[in-house]
């Protein structure tokens, strides 16, 4: 098998040919070479993910402010419906032994009381 | 190679300390052009030229950017020419598809190019005598040449890479380089034996 060298005149000749069609390239087609290595090299300077970069201030403080409303919102309980104060001496007249005829007569009992007492 | 002499040139201007991005992008810029030329002859169309030109950008830059600077010609190629295959194949499926459909072809739609058989479409003379120009001739010769010899020749006749670069960037041995690029070089001299000097 004959072997062709690289300066071989009709190679050299097709190399220069193929040259000068470069600089005939249409603009559009240049142009969006251009982009396409644009796009090409912002992944080259994207930087890979690392600790420290994620670990910036920022975040660390974004990350402190939600852990401590998460805290909150687990801790704090809505305080419950209260029950009225007449609602409880209520409650305490029925849950106790004695007769509730004697409350009937309460104003009586006070009397009798304020009378003692003056004697 | 010229990229090296770019680099020589900004060494010369005192611009010694750039970075990998930097040569990176002044790299791409060298050969992008170099690199559409070449699938444009393959692929047969501007936007799918691009189109394999901007994907062989982004995974070259993805995989190989922290390789040494003389490294990247022949992974670049390797990117770029297997991004041509692929393409290649992806139309040869959708050709056989639209051919089972009953669909019609499109004109600027080639045959499946891993063939081994150039095209067989003989010039007329008078057709040769309209061929004013021989770049035009001599972009039609090369888009006919099968695609691995297009790629050969390319590679190393236009990129300059040697034999073992071809065949890194072709994926095969140092013998299919030498047989793929003595042919092209068979078709081609054969091709325009009118131009020749």
């Amino acid at each position: 098998m004959t072997t062709y060298k690289q300066d071989d005149p009709m190679i050299s000749q097709i190399k220069q040919e193929l040259d000068a069609g470069l600089d005939q390239l249409d603009p559009s087609i240049t142009t969006r070479l251009r982009e396409g290595r644009t796009k090409a090299m912002a992944q080259a300077t994207k930087k890979p993910f690392a600790v420290w970069g994620f670990l910036r201030p920022q975040r660390l403080a974004g990350f402190a402010t939600a852990i401590m409303l998460l805290i909150l919102i687990s801790h704090w309980h809505p305080s419950r419906p209260g029950i009225p104060e007449n609602r409880i001496d209520e409650m305490e007249l029925l849950a106790h032994q004695g007769s509730l005829d004697m409350y009937k007569d309460m104003d009586f009992y006070a009397w009798l009381a304020k009378t003692d007492a003056t004697h | 190679m010229r990229y090296r002499r770019q680099i020589r040139l900004q060494a010369s201007n005192r611009e010694y300390f750039l970075d990998t991005t930097a040569r990176l992008n002044l790299y791409l810029a060298d050969v992008e052009k170099r690199a559409f030329r070449m699938a444009r002859f393959a692929m047969g169309t501007d936007d799918q030229a691009l189109d394999v030109v901007q994907d062989a950008m982004l995974e070259f830059v993805r995989r190989y950017r922290d390789k040494p600077d003389q490294e990247w010609p022949p992974l670049f190629f390797k990117v770029l020419q297997s991004k041509i295959t692929d393409a290649h194949r992806r139309r040869s499926v959708r050709m056989r598809f639209m051919g089972w459909l009953g669909g019609n072809r499109q004109d600027d739609e080639i045959d499946d190019p891993f063939q081994e058989v150039a095209d067989p479409r003989e010039e007329t003379p008078l057709r040769l005598l309209e061929q004013a120009q021989l770049g035009e001739r001599l972009e039609r010769v090369i888009s006919e040449l099968p695609l691995r010899q297009q790629q050969a020749f390319l590679l190393r006749s236009w990129e300059g890479l040697d034999v073992a670069g071809t065949a890194q960037a072709m994926g095969c041995s140092e013998g299919s380089v030498k047989t793929h690029y003595f042919r092209a070089v068979q078709v081609l001299r054969q091709k325009l034996e009118e131009y020749q000097p």
